[in-house]
């Protein structure tokens, strides 16, 4: 018998995984698909390799989150590659350009600098706001190990509860400016109804300290936490599709495998795919889980899904660029994001270069991606991955067109230079990693109702654990907390 | 609205949802006993009776109701603020 069987071979349920086998346990990773890595999945096409929900992290630096997670994950000694300290990420906002540089203070500086040099005058008031931002961000980020030993923190609840668009309202006053420093903003969804100032902040704190790519793509990352667990003597399967949850007793006694292929008995067990698609593999009848729980879960909102356009460059002209690239349309768009635009020019792009493995100053590939709706893609929600017909296939060449033109105006050597190109869309997502509705951050949180959309690890089932994306905080950081969390808190 | 339709109201959307009989709701009563409340369902207590009355409850002032009486003053309080 297994001590932890866990469904669902992403970044939580592998991280999870090791952590526990290191330790010790007999463990087994269950994995519906056919490869292991969720969005960290890289894929090959005639030789070349494409990441997938993999750009960059955040914190990698000695002493910073991510390095102290990564440490126990033993992850450190991966390919890491860190972006420019004085220009980690660039933001394009009409024709003012931005730079974003790695530490608190030198990234307010920056900013401020920036601002002027773009011909517009800064307030006091709102330079001794960036300032103040840039100390808050530190200091949620240095308190970012408080979840670890208690999910419900108060400090952490009371962020999560706090607008993150009313408090840069209130701390940098200038509309401008704000739009600025949410610029790199798209590993987020920026709703101002809903967004989570913890969300928001923690993230941001993150690429700050120190923001870095990884040489040979997001999959290391997976390939090597499942390498260690079968290392520990652990299981990682497959084709494994968990159908049932066999619950027994008050308690988990077992999963079903390809309806009823095979049923895995363990202590404890572990869902790190959506709570609402977890739920549902868990039989009502006699069921500790109730049903206004269940209600619940289901009815909570998804954030937006990523349309994505994988460029494969021809060799020796595009210039490699060791940061990313944000392309708005404006100042007030940037906020404006979580709604489907219509005017193609209102969507903002992120254009990401894979870093190249051979010490070339010229990039192979690079991602550009847009945020995606659910409602463009209602009409082949029925269909499955190569099978959505030829107005599918139409719409995905318009709209990367567009992506590729409105990037060539400010990267002018991909004119000409574009060897193939593929595109992903939130079904894509949804068909190859189970995320409801290809949502790219999972839930939305919302401060609004923090009680309700920031989900604990525990069940009402003592036995069955959630971990990932939809529960503290979503990205390669986030996540990685949520299978800490679930490390620390589970008492096991 | 009166104590009285408020106290009616809560009863039947408590019952419903919670799987539970509505003669076993008494106003003395324990809530977390009655109802087979754990940590999680506290909060969809707390969803529940936010949706229904259009009222915000915040987590600090759920943890201090323990009867159904109190909880009854208290959304009669909210309503009326």
């Amino acid at each position: 018998m297994y001590d932890f069987v866990i469904t669902g071979a992403g970044l939580a349920g592998l991280e999870f995984g090791y952590l526990m086998a290191k330790k010790g346990n007999r463990i087994c990773v269950l994995e519906k698909d056919s490869r292991i890595g969720g969005c960290l999945q890289t894929f090959r096409r005639n030789g070349h390799l494409y990441d997938t929900g993999f750009h960059y992290v955040g914190g990698l630096d000695e002493g910073q989150p991510l390095n102290t997670l990564f440490k126990e994950l033993d992850l450190l000694d991966l390919p890491w590659k860190r972006l420019d300290n004085d220009a980690f990420d660039e933001v394009i906002i009409g024709d003012e350009h931005y730079f974003f540089a790695n530490g608190f203070d030198d990234f307010a500086e920056k900013i401020i600098t920036d601002y002027k040099s773009n011909g517009n005058e800064i307030s006091k008031e709102s330079a001794e706001g960036i300032s103040e931002y840039a100390r808050f961000l530190k200091d949620v980020g240095d308190n970012i190990f408080n979840v670890l030993n208690d999910a419900a923190h108060s400090n952490t609840m009371d962020l999560f509860a706090r607008s993150a668009y009313q408090f840069l309202k209130d701390t940098i006053k200038d509309d401008k400016l704000i739009g600025i420093v949410s610029g790199t903003s798209m590993k987020l969804e920026l709703r101002p109804e809903t967004l989570p100032l913890y969300t928001f902040a923690q993230i941001n704190s993150s690429f700050i300290r120190s923001a870095w790519r990884l040489e040979g793509g997001g999959m290391q990352i997976a390939d090597k936490l499942a390498e260690g667990i079968k290392n520990f003597g652990g299981n990682v399967f497959t084709n494994a599709k968990v159908t049932k949850f066999i619950e027994k007793e008050g308690i988990i006694k077992a999963v079903e495998i390809n309806d009823g292929e095979q049923t895995i008995e363990g202590k404890n067990f572990i869902s790190s795919v959506h709570p609402k698609l977890t739920l549902d593999l868990v039989p009502k009848e006699g069921s500790q889980i109730k049903n206004i729980f269940r209600k619940r879960i289901a009815n909570l909102d998804n954030t937006y899904g990523m349309f994505t356009v994988n460029i494969k460059l021809k060799d020796g002209v595009v210039p490699y660029k060791n940061r990313n690239i944000y392309i708005h349309n404006s100042f007030s768009s940037i906020w404006q994001q979580s709604e489907y635009q219509p005017d193609f020019n209102n969507r903002s792009l992120m254009v990401s270069y894979q870093a190249p493995t051979d010490g070339s100053i010229f990039a192979k590939n690079i991602d550009i991606l847009m945020p995606m709706y659910w409602n463009e893609l209602t009409k082949w929600e029925d269909t499955k991955v190569g099978r959505r017909g030829e107005e599918y296939k139409e719409m995905k060449r318009r709209l990367a067109e567009k992506c590729i033109e409105k990037v060539t105006e400010y990267i002018p050597e991909l004119k000409g230079n574009i060897e193939d190109f593929h595109t992903s869309t939130p079904l894509t997502y949804r068909d190859y990693t189970g995320t409801i509705e290809g949502s790219a951050y999972g839930i939305r949180k919302d401060y609004n109702k923090s009680l309700m959309t920031v989900l604990a690890p525990n069940t009402s089932i003592p036995n069955l654990f959630m971990t990932g994306q939809n529960l503290n905080l979503h990205g390669v950081l986030g996540v990685t907390m949520t299978a800490f969390m679930l490390y620390k808190q589970g008492n096991f | 609205m009166t104590r009285e339709e408020l106290v009616a109201k809560t009863n039947e959307i408590l019952a419903d949802e919670f799987e539970v009989e509505i003669e076993d709701i008494q106003p003395d009563g324990d809530i977390k006993k009655t109802l087979e409340l754990d940590s999680l369902s506290i909060v969809d207590m707390v969803a529940l009776i936010e949706e229904t009355f259009g009222v915000k409850i915040l987590g600090t002032e759920v943890s201090k109701i323990k009867t159904f009486d109190a909880l009854y003053d208290f959304i009669l309080e909210k309503v009326n603020a």
